[in-house]
């Protein structure tokens, strides 16, 4: 059962994860572009991408409900 | 050349993307121009090398926590193996600065807040150019007490008590961005 019956109780696919991966990815390049001598060096660095927060809950639980999606990228430093 | 350690991944970013029409809908409360669920985007450098592991990387990185945003995150993931004490020391530590810092700023105030409950804005530069309105919270005392305690001329004065207003403009806005993690 939703905690509010704003969210949404279907499930997140993996197709749904590529999606968000896409989007991640093209908004990040719109960044890397705008700058290419300060965060554009981390343009070839990326380490993995998660699903956090609400969305990640109801990934594993089923049961949350998805408001919105927040998708964190992590990049190596070194 | 500077090397990423001094160049980290910008922490502030924060991008938002339309998931578009799907089997989630919409999130009514979101602006109308969202057809769709709202994606937020966020990212961080980790101190590891390109190929590294993803997953022990962002484990160490919440272990560590060195960030408020891994603070949070590490809390949800890990659970509770930072000691209670410590937690409820940072807890009232935060509670302390946060209340000094709205008393020195009363205390700080005082002078132009009671010029602005008598009808005039405080960060108004208008009574100058009112000569009559200052010549009269002068004699009221306001103004003069204001003016001793800076030791100062009053337009300097002001200009300083500007500037702190905009100093503490800026930090809620840091504060702000803090909180949803941009």
């Amino acid at each position: 059962m939703p905690a509010d019956r704003d969210r949404s109780p279907a499930r997140i696919e993996v197709a749904d994860l590529l999606r968000l991966a896409a989007l991640a990815a093209d908004a990040e390049a719109g960044l890397f572009a705008r700058n290419p001598r300060g965060s554009g060096r981390y343009a070839d660095r990326l380490l993995g991408r998660a699903l956090c927060q609400g969305a990640a809950l109801h990934y594993v639980n089923k049961k949350n409900g998805v408001k919105d999606f927040d998708v964190w990228s992590f990049y190596a430093q070194q | 050349m500077r090397s990423n350690e001094d160049w980290p991944f910008p922490a502030r970013w924060r991008g938002t993307r339309d998931f578009g029409p799907s089997k989630f809908g919409r999130y009514p409360g979101d602006p109308p121009r969202y057809s769709g669920r709202r994606v937020d985007l966020l990212g961080r450098s980790l101190p590891a090398a390109p190929g590294a592991d993803p997953a022990d990387a962002i484990r160490r990185y919440l272990a560590a926590r060195r960030t408020e945003s891994a603070q949070g995150s590490g809390g949800q993931s890990s659970g509770n193996d930072r000691p209670a004490e410590s937690r409820r020391r940072d807890r009232v530590a935060r509670r302390l600065d946060t209340r000094a810092n709205a008393l020195t700023c009363r205390r700080w105030c005082a002078g132009w807040g009671q010029l602005a409950e008598e009808g005039t804005l405080a960060m108004s530069s208008r009574p100058v150019a009112r000569p009559n309105l200052v010549a009269a919270y002068a004699a009221e005392g306001a103004g003069a007490r204001y003016r001793r305690r800076k030791d100062k001329d009053d337009r300097d004065a002001r200009t300083s008590h500007r500037l702190h207003h905009f100093a503490r403009w800026l930090r809620g806005c840091r504060g702000l961005a803090g909180l949803v993690g941009a």
